[in-house]
């Protein structure tokens, strides 16, 4: 779970046409480029402050982390 | 500075060396104040090693030493982004993994961390869109 997922309050679901976008508060803006198919190409603006990720590539490099984490531990295996 | 590390036990350091995270490591968003301690001379592993937690700790390496046309650029300009200086020369640090035997370590060359040299400001960014992985064998 991502902490986003942890802070959420609320929740909307919208319907957008390619070429229209959604904004979130003052800062994000979220635009819908194109729609092919099964994909949508979307454009995310937001602050620098706020780091933008795929969620399975957050997932995944979470994961890593942690996982290099525990095996810091294992540091005197390393030359 | 006196910090304490579970790996190589407590450590003076200047308090200038502390780098600041300010989006934490990926997975550990609380983290967000670490510094770079050596392990031993010559080694090509480093220890990223919180300065808020004695248990927390990474051992890193320079991407460059995994592959020698690392795009070390790019990760500039995207820790830029995300608050790095454009001017200010960086240090590349790529997380490693020891899995333990027989499996062999590997390097998160997705994912490295860019410290500023000048800003003390430290940032793991993504390259969404690389042929890069979590796991490269080292």
């Amino acid at each position: 779970m991502t902490p986003a997922m942890l802070l959420c309050r609320s929740m909307l679901t919208f319907t957008r046409k390619a070429g229209q976008a959604i904004l979130i508060g003052d800062t994000i803006k979220v635009s819908i480029k194109e729609v092919r198919g099964r994909h949508v190409r979307v454009t995310i603006e937001a602050p620098r402050e706020i780091p933008v990720y795929r969620q399975e590539l957050y997932e995944q490099i979470a994961a890593e982390n942690r996982q290099a984490a525990r095996a810091a531990k294992l540091l005197e295996d390393l030359d | 500075m006196r910090i304490e590390s579970e790996q190589l036990g407590p450590q003076e350091i200047p308090q200038e060396s502390v780098i600041r995270f300010p989006h934490g490591i990926v997975g550990f968003p609380g983290a967000d104040r670490f510094c770079v301690l050596e392990v031993k001379p010559g080694s090509r592993f480093k220890l990223l090693q919180s300065t808020q937690r004695p248990d927390l700790a990474f051992v890193v390496t320079d991407p460059l030493l995994v592959d020698a046309s690392y795009p070390v650029d790019m990760v500039h300009r995207l820790g830029t982004e995300l608050g790095l200086d454009p001017d200010e020369p960086i240090a590349v640090a790529a997380i490693v993994c020891i899995p333990g035997a027989p499996k062999r370590p590997s390097a998160n060359l997705l994912a490295p961390v860019a410290i500023g040299a000048r800003t003390q400001i430290g940032v793991q960014v993504v390259l969404h869109d690389s042929p890069y992985q979590v796991r490269h064998a080292l």
